[in-house]
């Protein structure tokens, strides 16, 4: 049962589940931003320090992770969910599970932030199940303007590796756009709707084996042209 | 077609699932005999990894979308001295 109560629920919620978070402001005071700006220089190979000091109890490197990957997370969470309050508390989940996994957390199996992208499309995954068994009981009628107001934009501007992540943004919607467009459609509803590959071929009328070869073409396609990105910490 | 434990799909067919399977996109039955199959296919461990990174830069694509966290931060607990 999640609470649809916005920040309130934040911020108790992190402290029971996750010290982390409580030094998240902390990690956005200008002091704290210098150290962040040698942070996100950084590869994946000081990711994956981070979550062994992270395993190891330190709530700083925890919190670094967070305020890194926090804003890419969100947003992931916010395309799946359509829901602020929502996707905030979704990923506030992952990076609980974060730092109760951190030891069993093996960089050869691939990158902190696939790693916590993962847990965070998972939990995301969850509650749109969760949300769809719900709907059919009574409507929502609640739900949230997502145009309302951005309040608080803390996460979205990161000056320090803004042009970085541009870059690799652009590269990664020119890689999408190069796909066929039912091979992207495949992979978005995938991706972003939580449907498998079986959900999809009912959704779009097409055979099975369609959808599996067009996803499996267009991960291949992206694969191909996304490679430089790859461990490349900082998304 | 009813290969419940992927027995008599062949290697490739296996690791053609990579993709989808790092999208989350098998159905239950399909991601258990995949997993299955990972846990012996250091090759198929590989593959998977790597699409993971091509779904982590997907991510990126939102970026930007919808608005902020309402509260991102809760109370200031300082963790350095105050200088």
């Amino acid at each position: 049962m999640l609470p649809s109560c916005g920040g309130s629920a934040l911020g108790y919620r992190l402290m029971d589940t996750v010290p982390v978070l409580h030094v998240t402001s902390v990690v956005r005071s200008s002091r704290a931003r210098a150290q962040m700006a040698d942070l996100t220089t950084s590869t994946g190979v000081r990711d994956a320090d981070l979550v062994a000091q992270m395993a190891a109890g330190d709530e700083r490197a925890a919190a670094s992770l967070y305020d890194k990957y926090g804003p890419t997370l969100y947003a992931v969470a916010y395309r799946m969910l359509g829901q602020r309050s929502d996707a905030e508390e979704v990923v506030l989940e992952a990076f609980a599970q974060a730092w109760r996994g951190a030891a069993r957390f093996e960089g050869e199996r691939g990158s902190v932030a696939a790693w916590l992208t993962m847990m965070t499309r998972s939990r995301a995954l969850d509650l749109v199940r969760s949300r769809q068994r719900r709907t059919r009981i009574t409507e929502t009628a609640a739900r949230e303007n997502p145009t309302s107001s951005p309040a608080m934009g803390g996460w979205q501007e990161k000056p320090g590796d803004a042009v970085e992540s541009d870059e690799r943004r652009k590269h990664v919607a020119i890689a999408l756009a190069d796909l066929s467009p039912p091979q992207r459609q495949a992979i978005e509803l995938a991706y972003f709707e939580g449907l498998s590959q079986s959900e999809i071929a009912e959704r779009l009328s097409e055979p099975l084996g369609t959808v599996k070869t067009r996803m499996r073409l267009g991960m291949q396609k992206l694969r191909d042209a996304l490679r430089p990105y790859f461990h490349e910490a900082g998304l | 077609m009813s290969s419940a434990d992927g027995q008599d799909m062949d290697s490739q067919d296996m690791k053609d699932l990579a993709a989808a399977y790092a999208l989350g996109a098998l159905d239950p039955a399909e991601a258990r005999s995949f997993e299955a199959f990972l846990a012996t296919s250091p090759e198929a461990q590989r593959e998977v990894a790597e699409f993971r990174e091509v779904a982590t830069l997907l991510a990126t694509t939102t970026s930007g979308a919808g608005p902020g966290p309402s509260t991102p931060t809760t109370t200031a607990i300082p963790t350095t001295t105050t200088g």
